[in-house]
């Protein structure tokens, strides 16, 4: 995937449209899920801020060294765009959260833990949709946040703690628990 | 720190949340609207005009880089009002400063405006006055440019109006309601 990326990166550095449209259309879908996820569930400043972080992102393209992968950098950007329109937007509602994700969750307790993980105060959410949902490491989460490891960590711990909190007060033992592991 | 490590099943619950989800059907094409305003690039490698899109600064009219063309039709579509905010005087000349100025604009425009922004022009001098009691041309006193913007009443739009850059550069911004007429 990273060659192709870079090879419609250049196209569209070139001058081609559709080149573009094809690198949108490979990483939109999973750029849109997290904007979702950061925005705390409102699909319309999601919308904004994916459309936000292409408009920078093709700005910034031409510099781009490809010392990662796009996707991460691609994330990075898009993380400060949501931190920019959370600043403008009321917190969000659990309609919201309904509202975005029914038509794409699988199962009941995948939207219960969309509806917790939107409850979290900023700082507690992005690290744990980046740590456990995007699956990126404490020090690549640093990295992405400008804080460090320890931070990371510490902010997944009390995370993952309101979440189940959050959980445990609204939904049956089938949903995410408290039994060991 | 305590760990606080995530038990098997919420490991499995973790993995059933949708790491992709399909975008808006007019997603793309907003962004890509938004991109073909960005401003030429001065040395220019094709013909295309996608070649703006690799240059990729934003120009003035980027109010339209939030490129919500939703909004752009019928008011009666639409919440709230639309409200025209008028820019005058503070222009400038200057290639580097208008280049600073068309992106603190476009900034503006896409962050604070965002799906409010309806449409937004920068004006050109050239007029042509007709009518028998046409008022003498005065640049000094006609607007050079315009948001028209979609707010819940008229409190927003002015709200929205007074963090317009223009006013740090002098200029003056005036709000006009639009008659939206049924």
């Amino acid at each position: 995937m990273a060659d192709d990326d870079r090879r419609f990166v250049e196209a569209f550095l070139a001058g081609d449209e559709d080149a573009f449209r094809q690198v949108f259309r490979r990483h939109s879908p999973r750029l849109y899920a997290l904007a979702l996820r950061l925005t705390g569930g409102r699909a319309a400043d999601a919308e904004d801020v994916v459309q936000e972080c292409w408009v920078r992102a093709a700005r910034r393209l031409a510099g781009f060294e490809w010392r990662s992968q796009l996707s991460t950098w691609l994330t990075a950007i898009l993380i400060n765009c949501a931190r920019e329109q959370r600043r403008r937007s009321p917190p969000p509602t659990d309609a919201d959260v309904a509202t975005a994700w029914a038509p794409a969750h699988p199962r009941a307790q995948a939207i219960d833990l969309d509806r917790a993980i939107a409850a979290l105060p900023d700082g507690y959410r992005e690290v744990l949709v980046l740590h456990d949902v995007e699956g990126y490491t404490h020090a690549e989460i640093a990295t992405q946040l400008g804080v460090s490891a320890g931070t990371s960590k510490s902010q997944l711990f009390h995370a993952r703690r309101a979440v189940r909190a959050r959980l445990s007060s609204v939904s049956a033992p089938t949903e995410v628990g408290h039994d060991a592991g | 720190m305590p760990d606080e490590p995530l038990t098997p099943r919420e490991r499995d619950t973790f993995a059933a949340l949708p790491r992709e989800v399909s975008v808006p059907p007019d997603l793309e094409d907003r962004v890509v609207k938004a991109l073909q305003y960005a401003r030429p690039s001065p040395a220019p490698r094709t013909g295309s005009r996608w070649w703006r899109l690799a240059a990729a600064v934003v120009l003035i009219s980027v109010g339209f880089a939030a490129g919500r063309a939703d909004f752009a039709g019928s008011p009666a579509d639409q919440p709230g009002r639309r409200y025209l905010l008028l820019l005058y005087g503070s222009t400038t000349s200057a290639p580097d400063e208008e280049e600073a100025r068309v992106a603190e604009y476009g900034a503006w425009a896409r962050t604070t405006l965002g799906r409010r922004l309806v449409a937004a022009e920068k004006l050109t001098n050239t007029r042509l006055v007709l009518g028998p009691d046409a008022p003498v041309p005065d640049p000094g006193r006609e607007p050079n440019g315009f948001f028209l913007v979609r707010a819940a009443d008229r409190a927003e739009a002015e709200r929205l109006a007074a963090t317009c850059p223009h006013l740090r550069h002098g200029g003056t911004v005036v709000v006009r309601d639009i008659d939206e007429v049924p």
